[in-house]
């Protein structure tokens, strides 16, 4: 789960670490509020869980309090990547200044948490313009992991101009901030701690902004660290989840699901080779039941009634699977309940006990191609009934 | 020979009394993998169709000299099971448990390696050595005893050209799934250098998918170490940065992980790769056939 961009700041506050004067507010006359404490001119930023928000227009420097409300409603107003923002984040604007990158990532290879850092942060590291120092940590290197080590493995990592550009001081504040980092990483459950750009005034630093991963898998121990409720999902995606599916709206014409992630990814290359593009990803998993696939196809079925540039819902099931036999069924059921259904229906199966799976399929009407290319050829030049 | 897994390996699974653990227990068994102890708290005594259960994998190892475990523990139990298997003294760990925290998985991945006990997961769908061994959820009709060595993030993916495989008459060695989480037991590298060492294997089909650069390693490793052919395949082309499309590990962040990295990775060192599974098992067929 990504955090907001606020609360991260929050998490950084919390570790001593300083952050532009501000606050997250959900409509303009809280942000007038905090503006008019924090003072002109200030800086009022979308709160979305996607990047890009920039160059959408999703970040206003404000001079006056006459120009903070109209401006605050036009950042809330203005979908980024198809996300309405939770809220803004108003805060003071502070004059520019030497910008650097930190962060703490995976390096799954070595298995350890490594520390990132460049002296030419913001844009530069966005645009992959400048190269990232990696300082791996050892998960037996951890407890030494001290702001003094931090600080020589940094120092001895950077190059002689590089390091020549940092006074010993600011070097110094450098390892401190990336040991807190590094220390809250493992705390937290963390995937990805982000600071960019960090700015140095001097020798001391700031965080003007904070991108944070936690870990799905762990985050029903890490409670304190969302501060504001997510984007409703939507009904579809509500629906999948409560059946144990992924489901991913790729808005396409051809409505997809399989019986594995491997098996869905393949699925969708298939149909843009083809020249057509996927509706959706949807992924029941390996031990799909009879609830669990006929739920799918309903989800295709009712998301296939809605969006008119759906002409195909194609299954793709590998037969090899435990229980596939169960899964057949369920999408069969799906089809018999609903003939009413203006997206005709596509299969491919695979593996051991095809030819009962085909059966199963077919007396329902499915038509069941012979191989995957047959299949996502048929879904792609069907037509929606009227 | 096979990697990994043969005819004498000897299983306890963890998690016997629970239903997939069961289930795939007497799965592994009826195909004549040495499955000799379950191990579940507190139902030491029990039995499983025959299959005794003890209360701790030590008791399990010494009442039967077990050497591999099968873990089918729920996430939150799963890091304590992985460390007690290792302290018990199985020499392989087979997890397949999805939904394991990722510090966790750090530690103990860490663990196993400082005591050289190997470990094959999470959320993997198992290794089979067909004719010798199945050990894990992999559907054993598709597989037959022969010559090519798969390794692949993705249980369905294997099943899939493991299939076309088999229906061309070309049998496999071993097949090896590694996981669909960023951090996992045994990377491409760790199969694909235990393959170049197996006297079975002639040729090695590997299945990888967007997320992580392992695939963009295994490409360097195996121009410099590796004699025996590869050939690969990747999936997710057309999948969107930033959503994870399935397995935990599966998606593009920035422009990192892409698929079309990978498969230039990998051809520019002069690794075949196939556009679909159906391919790549005709240019396994091609060459070994």
């Amino acid at each position: 789960m990504d955090l907001y961009e606020f609360e991260g700041k929050a998490l950084l506050t919390r570790l001593g670490i300083l952050t532009p004067r501000g606050s997250f507010c959900r409509d303009a006359s809280e942000a007038r509020t905090v503006a008019d404490a924090l003072g002109y001119p200030c800086v009022v930023k979308s709160q979305v869980l996607t990047g890009g928000r920039g160059k959408a227009g999703g970040i206003a420097f404000v001079e006056g309090p006459y120009q903070l409300p109209a401006e605050v409603q036009r950042i809330l107003e203005l979908p980024i990547n198809g996300q309405l923002p939770a809220g803004v984040l108003v805060e003071q604007r502070l004059p520019a200044g030497r910008e650097l990158y930190a962060a703490v990532a995976f390096d799954a290879s070595r298995a350890c948490p490594v520390l990132l850092f460049s002296p030419r942060g913001g844009v530069e590291v966005e645009a992959g313009a400048a190269s990232l120092l990696r300082v791996p940590v050892g998960v037996d290197q951890l407890p030494a992991a001290t702001p003094a080590w931090v600080t020589a493995r940094v120092s001895a990592g950077l190059d002689a101009a590089e390091r020549a550009s940092l006074s010993p001081a600011l070097l110094e504040a450098i390892g401190r901030l990336l040991a807190n980092l590094l220390s809250a990483y493992c705390e937290h459950d963390l995937e990805l701690l982000e600071i960019n750009p960090l700015i140095a005034y001097g020798d001391g630093l700031t965080a003007t902004d904070a991108k944070v991963t936690v870990d799905d898998d762990a985050f029903f121990r890490q409670p304190g660290l969302v501060l504001s409720e997510r984007p409703p999902l939507g009904e579809l995606e509500t629906r999948a989840r409560q059946a144990s599916l992924q489901f991913v709206d790729l808005e396409g014409e051809i409505g997809l699901m399989a019986n594995g992630a491997g098996l869905n990814l393949s699925l969708l290359d298939a149909v843009a080779a083809f020249g057509s593009s996927p509706a959706n990803f949807l992924d029941t998993g390996g031990g799909a039941s009879t609830a669990k696939a006929y739920e799918g196809l309903r989800i295709l079925q009712d998301r296939g009634r809605r969006d008119p540039r759906v002409r195909a819902h194609l299954v793709m099931l590998s037969l090899a699977i435990t229980r596939a036999r169960e899964a057949t069924q369920g999408i069969a059921q799906a089809v018999r309940e609903h003939p009413d259904d203006p997206v005709p229906t596509f299969a491919v199966v695979h593996g051991t006990g095809a030819d009962e799976g085909r059966r199963i399929l077919e007396e329902v009407g499915i038509k069941v191609a012979p191989d995957i290319r047959t299949a996502v050829e048929w879904a792609a030049t069907a037509e929606r009934k009227a | 020979m096979a990697i990994l897994l043969d005819e004498t390996s000897r299983v306890v699974v963890q998690g016997i009394t629970g239903r997939e653990g069961s289930f795939h227990a007497l799965r592994n068994r009826a195909y004549g993998t040495q499955v000799v102890a379950g191990m579940t708290p507190g139902k030491g005594g029990q039995d499983v169709e025959g299959i005794p259960v003890f209360d701790t994998v030590a008791a399990a190892v010494a009442g039967t000299g077990a050497d591999v475990s099968l873990i089918f523990v729920p996430p939150r139990f799963a890091q304590d099971a992985i460390y007690e298997a290792a302290d018990a003294g199985v020499r392989l760990i087979v997890c397949i448990t999805e939904g394991i925290p990722v510090h966790e998985m750090l530690k103990a991945y860490n663990y196993l390696r400082a005591k050289g006990v190997g470990l094959v997961g999470p959320n993997c769908p198992g290794i089979i050595s067909p004719g010798k061994a199945n050990v894990g959820i992999m559907p054993p009709q598709i597989f037959r005893e022969g010559t090519v060595g798969l390794v692949s993030r993705s249980g369905t993916l294997t099943y899939q050209i493991a299939n076309e495989l088999t229906a061309r008459g070309i049998g496999q060695s071993t097949a090896v799934g590694i996981g669909g989480d960023p951090i996992v037991g045994s990377s491409f590298i760790d199969i694909l250098s235990r393959f170049q060492d197996d006297p079975q294997t002639e040729l090695v089909v590997m299945v990888g998918e967007i997320g992580g650069s392992e695939e963009e390693m295994a490409a360097a490793f195996i121009a410099e170490h590796m004699t025996k052919p590869v050939v690969a395949y990747i999936a997710g082309f057309t999948a969107p940065p930033g959503k994870q499309m399935g397995h935990a590990g599966a998606i593009i962040s920035g422009s990192a992980g892409t698929a079309q990295a990978k498969k230039e990775a990998l051809e520019t060192r002069g690794i075949r790769v196939g556009v679909n599974p159906t391919e790549v098992a005709e240019i396994a067929a091609g060459i070994v056939g």
